[in-house]
């Protein structure tokens, strides 16, 4: 029987994938990508304790998650764009002008 | 699972509009700014300054004359209308004008004079009223990126600097980053209480007595979201280079305005909601801020470059704000108090220091730095002189706003019974002088370098803005008792 206790499981393992992602990738890319991926797993976390508490409201937060993902990804792969446009490279360590 | 004929729909009521009405003006003139750019000619955004300085004062009035007083909720618990989310309404707003004055001759200077600046400026401040009225911890987060993705895009606004790139591409990744933290919080907060509304979650962690673990790491992550966008050590590395990279007058927002945006939310949510946890935050935040202080002004006295001093200088102020949080969490009401107090104080002095920077440093040319800034005293008197009553009201010298900023916190700290932190607060007060007071000398004790073009003529928006500021700074150092008293009735009512 696949309990809430997975669910949680799963997500709490695709979210230290993310976080692990953005530490150790060095393309802006992928590092966005990882972040996409911890958002991700928040959600899942959403709809399972939504589900386990019969309460909507986490659903609800799942929509709002995604359409804020959206916005960042736009605005995100703009600047990305306009980096690589510049410097002809993606790799945030290039990106290194003023000290980190 | 409940089945769809259980869940209660709730049908918004007009009352809820009226009081979400500068929020809708803020939005109204943001989209009406974004229409009417497409009427003016390409270079033409000195009418949409005027139009968004317009917007947001509208709006400001609003929330301070009409809505004032008011103490509801609107849209089903979703915001909680009250004085304290009113005065960050008005706060956020008389901000975001300095900002507006300040921009609207440095970025026609720089080259990026686009209408879109401004909308994207709007939608900043619409995020921070969302932020500081939130009663939900869904309207908390839709806020925070509501701001947040604004200030993305306006970091790297100046498409043709690389610095400009470079700092939205850090705060980007940096930040979003860190909402994904704020975000898990929330959902551990919500697996264990059951609810997203703060009143709700403050009351069942209360009810239930001591917390269990999953819960506790939901508090912690939160906190560590919020650390991040009010720029907390160990979480602030992002805003040195954040600063220094954007456009003048954004970094002068960012620290400012979006700044005390962080701190409304994080009191509020701290004061609701977790006030069954304070042991464990006060621990927290306690050590958060001591590492703070002596980050920011350690760090800040080796900086040659103006903008990034401040922006070191910026990290310490939050320390001090954090140990007016403290204060307030041991039920010390001068603590509060001295939330507002200070950041109506610190959004005068740094928007100041900012506009002056951006009057007077050019693209192109290595001029933010300290050294560029020798003789300033004698070829830009005036300037010269509202710098210096910026830097010295940041220094906390008497009789300035930031004296009395400084005074309030340490002293509810004192009553808080909290002498250790008013002690390394205050010893780390001396150690800012010393790289405020650098500035002022090389102003006028040091010999003037090659002469650097500069705007001979003063564009009168941005001297009007640093006239408010210094006017402000002076008034709140010679009355403080009105605006601890304004600052003291926006608290009552609220929390």
């Amino acid at each position: 029987m696949i309990g809430v206790s997975h669910y949680l499981a799963l997500s709490a393992i695709l979210f230290s994938i993310g976080v692990a992602g953005v530490l150790t990738r060095r393309n802006a890319l992928i590092i966005f990508m990882s972040i996409e991926l911890m958002l991700n797993a928040v959600n899942l976390s959403f709809i399972a304790f939504s589900r386990h508490l019969g309460d909507v409201d986490g659903q609800v937060f799942v929509l709002f998650v995604m359409a804020v993902a959206a916005a960042e990804v736009a605005v995100g792969l703009a600047i990305i764009i306009s980096i690589y446009r510049k410097r002809g490279t993606a790799n945030i360590d290039k990106v290194n002008i003023m000290k980190w | 699972m409940p089945s769809l004929s259980d869940i209660q729909f709730y049908l918004p009521v007009s009352m809820d509009f009226v009081m979400i009405i500068p929020q809708l003006a803020i939005l109204a003139f943001m989209l009406g700014i974004l229409l009417l750019d497409l009427l003016f000619s390409d270079d033409e955004t000195r009418s949409t300054a005027a139009i968004a300085v317009l917007g947001l004062a509208c709006a400001g009035f609003y929330s301070l004359r009409v809505l004032w007083g008011s103490s509801s909720y609107a849209f089903n618990h979703l915001l909680l209308i009250d004085n304290y989310g009113l005065f960050f309404n008005a706060l956020f707003c008389g901000g975001a004008i300095l900002a507006v004055l300040i921009s609207a001759r440095y970025i026609e200077r720089e080259g990026m004079a686009l209408g879109e600046y401004y909308v994207i400026l709007l939608g900043a401040v619409l995020g921070m009223m969302i932020m500081a009225s939130a009663g939900s911890l869904i309207t908390v987060f839709v806020g925070i990126e509501t701001l947040s993705i604004s200030l993305y895009a306006l970091a790297g606004f100046n498409r043709e600097k690389p610095v400009s790139g470079e700092a939205a591409i850090k705060y980007l990744l940096l930040g979003s980053f860190a909402t994904g933290f704020l975000l898990y919080g929330i959902a551990l907060i919500y697996g264990t209480t059951g609810s997203f509304d703060i009143i709700t979650i403050g009351d069942h962690i209360k009810a239930h007595g001591g917390p269990d673990k999953v819960m506790l790491l939901g508090a912690v992550l939160i906190l560590i979201g919020f650390s991040f966008k009010a720029s907390l050590a160990p979480f602030h590395m992002w805003a040195p280079d954040v600063y220094q990279g954007a456009p003048t007058p954004i970094a002068g927002f960012m620290s400012t305005a979006a700044k005390a945006a962080a701190f409304a939310v994080l009191f509020r949510v701290l004061s609701i909601a977790m006030p069954g946890l304070h042991k464990h935050w006060h621990a927290l935040l306690y050590v958060i801020a001591i590492i703070t202080m002596i980050i920011g002004n350690l760090s800040a006295l080796g900086q040659g470059n103006i903008k990034r001093m401040l922006a070191y200088s910026s990290i310490a102020h939050a320390g001090y704000l954090v140990i007016a949080i403290l204060a307030a969490g041991r039920g010390e009401a001068l603590g509060a108090q001295s939330i507002l107090f200070y950041l109506i104080a610190y959004t005068l002095m740094n928007m100041g220091a900012f506009g002056v920077l951006s009057a007077l440093a050019r693209r192109n040319q290595n001029n933010e730095t300290v050294d560029s800034f020798a003789g300033i005293g004698y070829r830009h008197p005036a300037y010269a002189a509202a710098m210096t009553l910026f830097l010295v009201s940041l220094a906390g010298v008497p009789p300035t706003a930031g004296f009395f900023g400084k005074f309030y916190i340490f002293l509810s700290a004192v009553r808080a019974d909290m002498i250790p932190l008013a002690i390394i607060g205050v010893l780390n007060a001396v150690v800012s002088v010393f790289y405020y007071l650098r500035v002022v000398v090389a102003m006028y004790m040091q010999e003037p370098g090659e002469e650097i073009e500069r705007d001979k003529i003063l564009w009168w928006p941005a001297a009007l803005a640093i006239g408010i500021s210094a006017a402000g700074i002076i008034a709140m150092g010679l009355l403080p008792g009105r605006f601890i008293n304004l600052a003291a009735s926006a608290i009552l009512s609220g929390i």
